[in-house]
């Protein structure tokens, strides 16, 4: 370089800075312009673009707390909210394709209504679009008409999947005009699951597991890796338990987990209970239960011997209620062996998984999921299975099995002050799903009637029983496609007078409705909460409204309902409004006018313990309403293990193995219809007799169908993908529905064993039908060894006929592949209401 | 503070001014680097080794021989050319590029991120940018800017426009050139050191 | 370090007086470092060699790499740039699931790179294996060349699907145009705009030009991680340097014997996978004769 040039320096300008400056004091010489550049539309981006909104995902029950990307008031991708302790940032694939669902152009867009007044499978509703107004108008006539006839009960609210919120239209709505029937979906998602934990433990309830502390996991007819429930967050911990904890998969299947699981007891369907008694029986003679929850013998030898009863006196338990009881009645025959030829499980598999289980206490979980329990035997199934948790001391310990954290979300106001006599006469009817009448005890929480029968309720709609429904609402449902034997709702909604869908889609259940209102997608267009729990937390997540509506839409929960509330006042009944304007904005003490205030200010009513610092109850704590909404989810305390023992909400505040509670319950509803226990269970359809009513016992399995007629069990399963079942109309689900072990993309498979297949003649890729004793379905045959030979197993999901124009083959006339629930005969756990799935529906396989 | 800000100014006009002089030449920016010469005692000598109006041709050709083409570029008046071994469009022209996009900045002129123009012209953006943030009273927002220009000088302009001055030097047939290049080299080198000098400094 | 965005955004909190702005720091050194190890990160390094080190016993074959993948990259459907195989080996009941999750492998000796013709393959950034979609001429060498099949070509228009004028039930439902339409997508609603920003012409590709996985250079070289690393729900993908041995992809390296996918072929991917999918206990035993 030259080092005499003279140079432009700092020094050079400085010099003369005062004579600039004395011109222009604070602004440049030059105008201030760009040449090279120009101010793009998003200043001062960072590396990312758009933001990350805070919402909840409902693709399952998982109820992940997410984040979605947003550029411009649009959607881009998803991912788990990083504020999250129970799903801690994580998100499983089932999330992505949400974005697909948001973004359907076969969702509705407008109020539509039908215009072709026959109603049935095959008569094209003739849908035309309407205003909301007119939407509304008609409604309120109608509603307004039961009203004045004295008819209220005749009025029916069915919801399907829900945020809790839900109290606004399924409770208050209903009990204000005056009808007992507000019926949920619950029995067809897994209430004789909660049956198992109820009558043992006192929880009515879903259960969290502390796997990352587990030294054995025993999947019961559950496959968190891949549905239900906190998905998200078994992926993430999955391959650290994997480094501690022994996993065995119980599943006629080989499962999403049972791919990562050491042992896989592909059981015969049904006979789950005789496993789990076989498991206690090994448990308690090779003296591994946990002692310092079970107790012991006073004198420290161990008496379960096989096939010898035992003294009550010789043990003294700490924790638990009726061990002896229990061995006596049920367990001391119950061997291995005897399990074995039950099962077609070997003998040594048997032994092998209950010895490494029972060794591993107390942490060793007994994870029941749905499999097991939702059968029409399935509730005594789940009291067994879970009393295993009891024997080895997982319950409410580390490293096992917890019910939910402390949260402090707040009931909505009252309603008592606004149903007026014509609406507490019409709620003094009877419910329109049988639920409390002999046959179904349906003991949800110890109270008899105190659940629903969900697929029975098509029953009472076509027998009129206990009366005719003329006006109907439902949202987020579609019984039409999702209630086994969803023919018998075909009828029954094509009988209803007049019908209403609130829904994202033109689903089958639509297809036999009156008036149809465009609903939000939960996950991005609405305000709710819904709560979760996993990783030994659990959070309270919110939905929210994330980017533009894409359509003239509402929110089912809240706005709908206010605008029905508003129209039935301009009909001269503002009892529903009036209520309504209780739900006051906490921060600033006003009343909702409008449905949008409404559908915010009830949230914020619902959730005001969690955000408000002045009414601080415990958790994340934030500094107001803004804050909590950012960040979208609160976190309660750590979980606090054992706190439980000794002081469960049973009767005797113990872990039952003879259940105090189970017998209260049952009693209350003998004595109701003035008649024996015995009698109730024989009309239920279950074996046990005296006593053994109030044990976790073995019962054969029930199922539909002549096993010479119909020789193979279809084993029904949930995909990685459903979104319960709404997913199928996304391109990316027939895309990579393979992500199934054992499924086809682009397909929907029966799984056959190929020693079956070749002895049916059938092959890869044939076309066969299912059929059952009530139905019948087509789909492609999968020759698979993931199946135990003698069943058939098929996912939910596909076989829409109605819904969108990637779901099925031809919009609403032929359905895409097979819907399960076209085989399954309507039968029930009538104890708990459940409808079974599993273990119930024998087919025979026909090439087509 | 006034006299801060002037400082800022002045930098912010020499950062514009130099930016400009990668164009291709015209009578209008010869009138500019005059008339600044008048208040800059650094633009005097610049000023003095532009060529007669009539002789602008000769720029033009040298302009075009050392930056633009067609034939072989005689001095690439671009980033990654020096700092990646010859290749254009290189990993640190898409560093360039992230950090305009980081300001919002859209570029609207054909050519790549990392030409020295562009470069000069974003320190003249980012040093704008402090002294309306200076006057907003937002310090943050002027603390971030300070290291902006710090971080992009040492990433780029300060690492490659010695050998670009080079370049040019060795290249150039004309002496406005050969000037050009050796003064922006000069003055974003010092400007540099002053700048880490500053941050520096404020420790104590 | 999951959240990389995050941790990038946070501000320092120190506070500045007006008077030291411009002759000073304010926040001193500590910014000016953490500026310097920023720009650092962010800055053209040629000596990064970028691989992925998949742990198998963390993936749970759940996909979220596969969708999440299709929404950072809009890809059409038919084509997956992050993909897996996988299969049933065995006879019941003792059968195993295998999975393994694919992309392209980011080779060391890339086949499709000394294949192109038009350099429309190269290696950029990190060495990742990067596609100029404006030079390539659609010729396939390089489908040809891919031991992997990690390559796809566009033999037709992408995302027919969202072209269509039809709707499903006329004036109550959109069409898919309809609907990109209203939300202002670009051909697809969800269209994420960081590729083509990135790469003009990468965004959405078109008819006759192949496309890859290309490691989301686009955020890379931003410094944040690619989608599918984020996204992964079990946090099995890992990234890393390769030269820096202190890098987290190189220590998983260290510990667990890796193996690569055709490793004969001496294409030197830098995929990895560690560990096994499947690691359950089984029972002693000394087999039988």
């Amino acid at each position: 370089m030259k080092d005499n040039k003279k140079t432009i320096t700092r020094k050079g300008f400085i010099k003369t800075a005062s004579a600039v400056a004395a011109v222009a004091a604070v602004s440049t010489v030059f105008k201030p312009s760009l040449r090279a550049f120009a101010k793009g539309s998003k200043p001062n981006s960072p590396a990312e673009s758009g933001v990350w909104k805070s919402t909840t995902c409902q693709g399952c029950t998982s109820w992940c707390s997410v984040q979605v990307y947003v550029v411009d008031g649009r959607a881009i991708k998803v991912r788990g909210n990083p504020n999250s302790k129970v799903n801690l940032g994580n998100c499983c694939s089932r999330c992505h394709l949400s974005l697909q669902q948001v973004y359907d152009p076969d969702r509705t867009k407008v109020p539509m209504k039908r215009t072709n007044p026959k109603k049935g499978r095959n008569e094209d509703p003739k849908f035309v679009p309407i205003t909301w107004d007119e939407a509304l108008n008609t409604i309120a006539d109608k509603i307004m008409d039961l009203r004045k006839n004295n008819e209220t009960h005749k009025y029916m609210l069915m919801r399907g999947r829900y945020s809790y919120m839900r109290d606004i239209l399924y409770d208050r709505m209903t009990k204000i005009i005056g009808s007992p029937n507000n019926i949920s979906h619950s029995a067809i998602c897994a209430e004789a699951e909660k049956f198992g934990p109820y009558f043992t433990e006192g929880e009515w309830s879903y259960r969290q597991y502390d796997v990352l502390n587990a030294r054995y996991i025993l999947l019961w007819g559950a496959d968190p890796l891949s549905a239900n429930r906190q998905v998200s967050y078994y992926l993430s911990a999955w391959g650290d338990a994997l480094d501690r904890a022994n996993v065995a998969v119980v599943d006629p299947r080989f499962s999403a987990s049972a791919a990562k699981a050491g042992e896989w007891m592909p059981i015969k369907p049904g006979q789950d209970g005789a496993l789990a008694v076989a498991m206690a029986h090994i448990i308690l003679t090779k003296g591994l239960w946990y002692k310092d929850f079970v107790g012991d013998f006073t004198d420290g030898v161990n008496k379960f011997v096989v096939g010898q009863t035992v003294s009550e006196e010789d043990f003294t338990e700490k924790h638990t209620n009726g061990l002896v009881k229990w061995w006596n009645l049920e367990l001391k025959d119950k061997t291995a062996q005897w399990a074995a030829e039950r099962t077609g499980l070997p003998v040594e598999q048997i032994i092998n998984v209950a010895t490494d289980y029972g060794t591993a206490a107390p942490h060793a979980i007994c994870w029941v999921g749905g499999g097991p329990a939702m059968q029409v035997r399935g509730g005594y199934t789940a009291m067994a299975a879970h009393a295993l948790n009891g024997l080895v001391g997982s319950v409410d310990n580390v490293g096992g099995t917890l019910k939910g954290n402390k949260e402090y979300t707040q009931s909505f106001p009252a309603p008592d002050d606004f149903i007026d006599d014509t609406a507490k006469a019409g709620k003094k009817h009877k419910k329109i799903d049988h639920r409390g009448t002999k046959g179904f005890p349906v003991l949800s929480k110890g109270k008899p009637g105190g659940g629903v029968v969900t697929n029975n309720a098509a029953e009472g709609i076509l027998n009129e029983d206990p009366n005719e429904i003329k006006v109907a609402i439902a949202y987020m449902n579609n019984f039409a496609f999702s209630c086994p034997q969803s023919e018998r709702w075909e009828r029954a909604l094509s009988k209803i007078p007049f019908l209403v869908h609130l829904t994202t889609n033109a689903s089958e259940f639509t297809h036999f409705c009156d008036i149809v209102l465009p609903s939000v997608h939960h996950m991005f267009e609405k305000w709710g909460y819904v709560k979760s729990m996993g990783n030994t937390y659990r959070h309270v997540t919110l939905l929210e409204p994330v980017i533009d509506p894409v359509w003239d839409v509402r929110i089912d929960e809240t706005e709908i309902p206010w605008l029905i509330a508003e129209k039935l006042q301009e009909r001269g009944f503002s009892n529903l409004l009036d209520h309504y304007k209780e739900y006051k904005d906490p921060e600033t003490g006003k009343a909702p006018t409008n449905a949008a205030e409404f559908a915010l200010y009830s949230l914020k009513h619902a959730t005001h313990k969690l955000w408000d610092p002045a009414v601080y109850q415990g958790g994340d704590k934030f500094s107001g309403w803004a804050e909590f909404a950012k960040v979208g989810v609160w976190n309660s305390d750590p979980y606090p293990f054992k706190k439980r023992w000794g002081n469960m909400k049973t009767k005797t505040k113990k872990f039952e193995f003879y259940s105090e509670t189970l017998k209260a319950a049952l009693t209350a509803h003998a004595d109701k219809h003035e008649t024996t226990v015995d009698d109730i269970l024989e009309t239920c359809k279950y074996q046990a007799r005296g006593e053994k009513a109030f044990i976790p016992h073995y019962e054969e399995p029930y199922m539909w169908g002549d096993e010479k007629e119909y020789p193979f069990v279809h084993v029904d399963y949930k995909s990685r993908l459903n979104r319960e079942g709404r997913s199928a109309n996304c391109p990316w689900y027939q895309e990579f529905k393979d992500l199934d072990p054992g499924d086809v993309a682009y397909d929907d498979v029966a799984k056959l064993n190929p020693i079956d297949a070749d002895k049916l003649g059938i092959k890869d890729g044939d076309s066969i039908r299912l059929v059952s004793k009530t139905g019948k379905l087509e789909c492609h045959a999968k020759l698979w060894e993931g199946v135990r030979p003698g069943t058939v197993a098929k996912c939910y999901g596909q076989g829409h006929w109605a819904y969108g124009r990637v779901a099925s083959k031809e919009y609403g006339k032929t359905p895409l592949g097979g819907n399960n629930n076209d085989i399954i005969p309507a039968d029930y756990d009538r104890l708990s209401g459940a409808t079974a799935f599993y273990g119930v529906t024998r087919v025979k396989v026909v090439k087509v | 503070m006034d006299y801060l800000l002037s400082e800022l100014c002045q930098r912010a006009d020499n950062y514009k001014l130099l930016s400009e002089c990668y164009y291709l030449p015209d009578e209008e920016l010869m009138q500019k680097i005059a008339d600044f010469s008048q208040t800059e005692t650094n633009f005097v000598e610049l000023a003095s080794s532009v060529p007669p109006a009539a002789e602008l041709m000769l720029l033009e050709v040298d302009f075009a021989r050392l930056f633009v083409g067609p034939y072989k570029l005689l001095a690439p008046p671009y980033g990654s050319f020096y700092l990646e071994d010859g290749k254009l469009m290189g990993d640190s022209t898409a560093d360039v590029k992230v950090r305009y996009e980081k300001e919002g900045l859209d570029i609207v002129i054909k050519d790549a991120p990392d030409h020295i123009a562009m470069e000069l012209e974003f320190m003249y953006f980012l040093i704008t940018k402090q002294i309306k943030a200076i006057e907003d009273s937002n310090l943050q927002e002027a603390q971030a800017c300070l290291h902006k220009q710090s971080a992009f000088l040492q990433n780029h302009l300060v690492r490659w426009l010695p050998k670009f001055a080079e370049n040019v030097q060795q290249n150039s047939q004309t002496k406005f050139y050969m000037q050009l290049s050796q003064q922006t080299n000069d003055f974003v080198q010092e400007d540099m050191s002053v700048l880490l000098e500053n941050i520096l400094s404020s420790q104590g | 370090m999951k959240f990389p965005e995050q941790e990038n955004q946070k501000k320092s909190e120190k506070k500045i007086s007006r008077r030291n702005l411009i002759k000073a720091g304010g926040a001193g050194a500590a910014v000016l470092a953490g500026a310097q190890t920023a720009s650092a990160k962010q800055s053209p390094s040629k000596s990064k060699r970028l691989a992925m080190v998949i742990d198998l016993q963390r993936c749970t074959g759940c996909g979220g790499c596969i969708l999440s993948c299709k929404s950072e990259n809009n890809v059409q459907s038919g084509i997956a740039w992050s993909n897996k195989k996988s299969r049933t080996v065995g006879k019941y009941p003792n059968v195993r699931f295998e999975y393994i999750p694919t992309l392209c492998n980011q080779c060391e000796n890339a086949p499709c790179v000394k294949g192109c013709p038009t350099k429309a393959m190269h290696k950029g950034y990190g060495n990742i294996t990067m596609h100029a979609p404006k030079k390539c001429i659609g010729c396939r060498t390089c489908l040809a060349m891919c031991p992997y099949g990690v390559i796809s070509m566009h033999t037709r228009k992408p995302h027919a699907y969202w072209k269509s004028e039809d709707a499903l039930i006329k004036g109550c439902t959109a069409s898919p145009k309809e609907l990109v339409e209203k939300v202002k997508g670009n051909v697809i609603p969800n269209y994420n705009d960081a590729r083509e920003k990135s790469t003009p012409g990468s965004g959405l590709r078109y008819k006759g030009i192949v496309e890859k996985c290309t490691l989301c250079d686009h955020r890379v070289t931003k410094g944040l991680l690619p989608h599918c690393v984020m996204s992964c729900p079990a946090d099995a993908r890992v990234m890393g340097d390769l030269n820096d041995p202190n890098s987290a992809a190189s220590k998983l390296l260290s510990k667990y014997r890796p193996w690569r996918l055709k490793e004969h072929l001496g294409t030197e991917p830098k995929v990895f996978y560690v560990r096994e999918f499947n690691p359950g206990a089984t029972k002693k035993t000394k087999g039988s004769v």
